[in-house]
């Protein structure tokens, strides 16, 4: 049996924000028929040869959905022993529901809190407040040991806000990402952020306490298989990269891409810079030359068995892949 | 041989030689029309484009007149001031010469200086005037101004539309009429002349000829007087304008042989062909032209240096007028000096390299061959400003300088003026011509006329004024070398040699232009202009700030992989000089300062 992760996309939003570039829609309408789809979809997959070790249902705002909606999702799938995380918006987050999500199989919530300053929430069109998202992050860590929030910096005009001390009490991981617009960063500055120290950082934007790295997102990162259910959803099988199209009620597989060799090494080069754990050294033949010169200016740091990029290196890592790919 | 012509086309650029060439083929049935491509002699894409011809093509027609048939050979020639050496080795091969001037425009710089070429190497001058179907044009004045100004009679010149096909049998006749045919003995040993040379896979390089005296076919043993070698003919024939080989070819022909020669350094293009067994005298050289502007050309990626080298070798053999030697430069490694005729020769050739051979290249900034007399009495020729001695060491420069001609219509004479003499021109006179036209006359250093000057001209006369020059001799100068400095490490392939008059200005915009064309990279990148040690002018490249694709997460990583070959793709254009990106077109921007 082969590993695999699991995607699942809910492309429907009470309302579209500015920043997001995934498949998302404000036609709550169609949520049935296109539930429909998407399980027909799942159940077209022959889950035989692998064991489902993640499931990521992510959006839009797949807390848009009621638990039963969820529940008939999650039974077409293989049953998942692992990291079982459903994307939440704090303004909809109900008791209720979280009991439910929980009874349903679901042990991780991921929050798009965003920011914790009104002004900055209000710039990016957000429907919730501060307090509200303190008061969603409370419930989900009183029925969720695992919670995470995602959070934006690099605003122009609005300074990052580091979240309060009784929110990272409560939290486990937090995704935080440069505002970017056309796949570009809106500032060319990046704002530090001062996290505690137990937050590790163990992905360029994504932090976590020990143990509670996104086991999902990990796969993508270090290269595993994953199967994406729905609109726009994206999957690598039998070294395959391809992906659902966009359009939300008739989406198709499309752009099947076989990875050859040299798009193999690029991606693991690429992905591992990324990561805290860095790049084994065994791919990065004949590169001495260019890993002293970034180890000297203090760009990388070299260990007996890997190269991990350093705070500097990680605001420069194309900079970085290009001289080492 | 009295029913052959051998003859070319000359013209000022623009004023309709392709396209007269093209009616020419037409109206002989020499291609079928629906096989008719516009401008079909100017075969390289580059020339299309460019609505230039760079390379000669002759071509084989056949006519029929008042009974008899006759061979007409139609050698196409090149129009620009940089290729007035293609144009004189294509006027050997010919008797006679048609001098196309637009109806409109009258005469014009090369109209002038391909004229006078034709006159000088005998040539029976048939002027033909163009373009008469656009309004403007004014047939009776340019009659006039080509006697007076060419002093070439023209009172029964045709009158003609190329475009349109119109009157183009009267330029045919005229040819068969007024045009000589050739002379020569077919009984006399061999005597012929390589005008020119192309290079093919199959075949070796294929040899355009003219005979003089004799015959040649296959199976000839023939000699290359001046190379010295000999070779065994494989094929001989002519254009149509598709090769095509035939039996032999005789006095008066112009066409092709083969023999299987495949080095590129055997082929001397104006070399005299003769037979092995019974050499002839060799024939008169014709005029050489030295190459004016250089320029160091590298590969980007240093492992290409094989592949330039027999590029330029390749070119080489069509083009005798390309020269080069191997250069080495700290920062870009090996490559070549390479020698041109003038800017437009050296785009050319450098998109050719780009083009046909797939090669990415630095050009550096163009040089021209300066004298340099040391201290201790030595002379120098020095075309590569890395090569100059150390300051100390030079007691003073000479410097090329050339005769200008620009011809304009007087009200842009100001504007003309005020161009020359900033690029330190000296005026000479002015002379008023025909046709409301004046010709100015200036002595002006060569090195401030290879960048951008006929660029400039163009701009400021609204593209009304043309210009031609010839070398004038040297003049003493004031010059120095002026050194960049990239990173604290001078960059040797980004010195020049400039005026000390303009040294601090030039110094002050070349480092602010290269701060705008270097990227910002890893580390802070000073940029110094310096002259003998001395920093004239510095800037700073900051360093980035930020360079990462923000998230990578919902599994797109085809998209950020695509973002970055993209990023990559651009990468490949640039060139580290130390720990410095560069890109390739730097060395070429700072000309434009």
């Amino acid at each position: 049996m082969k590993p695999l992760a699991v995607y699942v996309h809910i492309p429907f939003c009470e309302k579209r924000c500015g920043y997001c570039d995934f498949v998302s829609c404000t036609q709550t309408q169609n949520i049935d028929a296109y539930l429909e789809n998407l399980r027909a979809e799942i159940c077209a997959f022959d889950f035989s040869h692998y064991a489902v070790k993640t499931i990521y249902i992510g959006g839009g705002t797949p807390s848009l959905l009621s638990p039963k909606q969820l529940e008939s999702l999650l039974n077409c799938l293989p049953t998942c022993n692992g990291e079982v995380t459903l994307e939440a918006n704090p303004n909809s987050l109900t008791e209720v529901n979280c009991k439910a999500y929980r009874r349903i199989g679901i042990n991780r919530l991921s929050l798009g809190v965003q920011s914790f300053d009104l002004a900055t929430l209000r710039s990016l069109g957000r429907l919730h407040d501060v307090k509200q998202a303190i008061a969603a992050i409370k419930l989900a860590h009183k029925y969720f040991d695992n919670v995470s929030i995602d959070l934006i910096k690099d605003i122009p005009e609005h300074a990052f806000v580091v979240p309060p001390q009784e929110v990272l009490a409560m939290i486990k991981h937090i995704s935080i990402y440069s505002l970017t617009k056309n796949d570009q960063c809106v500032l060319d500055t990046d704002e530090p952020v001062n996290l505690p120290p137990e937050f590790i950082r163990y992905e360029v934007s994504n932090y976590a306490r020990q143990g509670y790295e996104s086991q999902h997102n990990l796969v993508y990162w270090t290269g595993g298989e994953y199967i994406g259910f729905g609109a726009g959803a994206h999957s690598l099988l039998n070294n395959q990269r391809f992906c659902n199209s966009s359009q939300i009620m008739n989406y198709r597989r499309e752009n099947v891409q076989e990875r050859t060799a040299e798009d193999i090494h690029a991606e693991q080069v690429m992905l591992g810079l990324r990561l805290r754990s860095g790049v084994a050294l065994n791919l990065l033949p004949n590169k001495e030359q260019e890993l002293k010169m970034l180890a000297e200016h203090g760009f990388v740091k070299i260990t007996p068995t890997h190269v991990i990029a350093t705070d500097a290196g990680l605001k420069v890592l194309n900079q970085l892949w290009l001289k080492l790919v | 041989m009295k029913h052959i012509r051998n003859f070319c086309i000359v013209a000022h650029i623009d004023h309709g030689k392709s396209t007269l060439a093209d009616r020419l083929l037409e109206i002989t049935d020499t291609v079928a029309k629906r096989d008719m491509e516009a401008q079909l002699l100017d075969s390289m894409d580059l020339e299309r484009e460019r609505g230039i011809t760079i390379k000669l093509t002759p071509t084989r027609m056949r006519y029929q007149y008042k009974g008899e048939e006759y061979i007409l050979n139609l050698i196409d020639t090149p129009g620009h001031v940089d290729f007035t050496y293609e144009v004189s080795r294509s006027l050997a091969a010919c008797e006679g010469a048609i001098l196309i001037v637009d109806a409109t425009q009258g005469v014009e710089a090369q109209t002038l200086s391909n004229a006078y070429l034709a006159i000088d190497n005998n040539l029976e001058i048939l002027p033909v005037i163009n373009k008469i179907d656009l309004p403007a044009a004014n047939v009776e004045a340019v009659r006039t101004e080509i006697e007076q100004v060419i002093g070439v009679p023209a009172g029964l010149a045709p009158a003609i539309s190329a475009k349109n096909g119109t009157n183009i049998d009267q330029v045919l006749e005229q040819v068969i009429e007024l045009l000589p045919a050739p002379t020569g003995d077919e009984n006399q040993p061999l005597k012929a002349l390589l005008f020119d040379c192309y290079y093919n896979n199959f075949l070796g390089a294929v040899c355009l000829v003219r005979l003089f005296d004799g015959k040649v076919k296959v199976g000839d043993k023939i000699k290359m007087l001046a190379a010295g070698k000999e070779f065994e003919v494989t094929e001989v024939g002519f254009f149509t304008p598709k090769q095509t080989p035939c039996a032999e070819l005789s006095a008066g022909d112009v066409g092709y042989l083969c023999a299987s020669i495949k080095a590129v350094s055997e082929i001397k293009i104006g070399d005299t062909i003769t037979s092995a067994e019974q050499p002839c005298l060799a024939l008169p050289g014709y005029k050489e032209v030295l190459p004016v502007v250089f320029t160091g050309i590298y590969p980007i990626a240093g492992d290409k240096y094989g592949e330039l080298k027999d590029a330029l070798e390749k070119l080489k053999l069509n083009d005798a007028s390309l020269e080069f030697t191997k250069e080495t430069s700290t920062a870009l490694g090996f490559g070549f000096r390479v020698g041109f005729l003038g800017l437009l020769h050296m785009e050319i050739i450098t998109e050719r390299l780009e083009r046909e051979f797939n090669l990415d290249i630095i050009t550096t900034a163009p040089s021209v061959s300066y004298i340099v007399h040391t201290v201790d009495g030595r002379t120098l020729n020095v075309s590569n400003p890395s090569n100059l001695p150390k300051p100390a060491e030079i007691d003073y420069y000479e410097e090329p300088i050339v005769a200008l001609k620009m011809w304009t219509p007087p009200e842009y004479i100001g504007a003309l003026m005020d161009l020359a003499t900033n690029k330190r021109g000296v005026f000479v006179d002015m002379q008023h011509l025909e046709n409301n036209r004046t010709l100015l006359n200036f002595q002006i250093p060569l090195n401030e006329i290879v960048y951008d000057f006929f660029d400039r001209m163009k701009s400021c006369s609204h593209g009304y004024a043309s210009l031609d020059y010839e070398p004038a001799g040297y003049q003493t100068s004031k010059l120095v070398k002026m050194d960049i400095l990239l990173n604290g490490k001078i960059c040797d392939a980004l010195s020049l040699i400039v005026h000390e008059s303009v040294a601090y200005q030039k110094g002050k915009a070349l480092a602010e232009r290269l701060k705008d064309i270097i990227p910002r990279q890893m580390f802070e990148v000073p940029i110094q202009a310096a002259i003998g040690g001395k920093i004239i002018a510095r800037e700073t490249v900051k360093a980035l700030r930020k360079d990462v694709l923000a998230k990578c997460y919902g599994g797109d990583i085809t998209r950020k992989m695509k973002l970055l070959e993209k990023q990559k793709a651009g990468k490949k254009k640039m060139r580290m000089l130390g720990n410095v990106e560069v890109p390739s077109e730097a060395f070429v921007e700072i000309l434009k300062i």
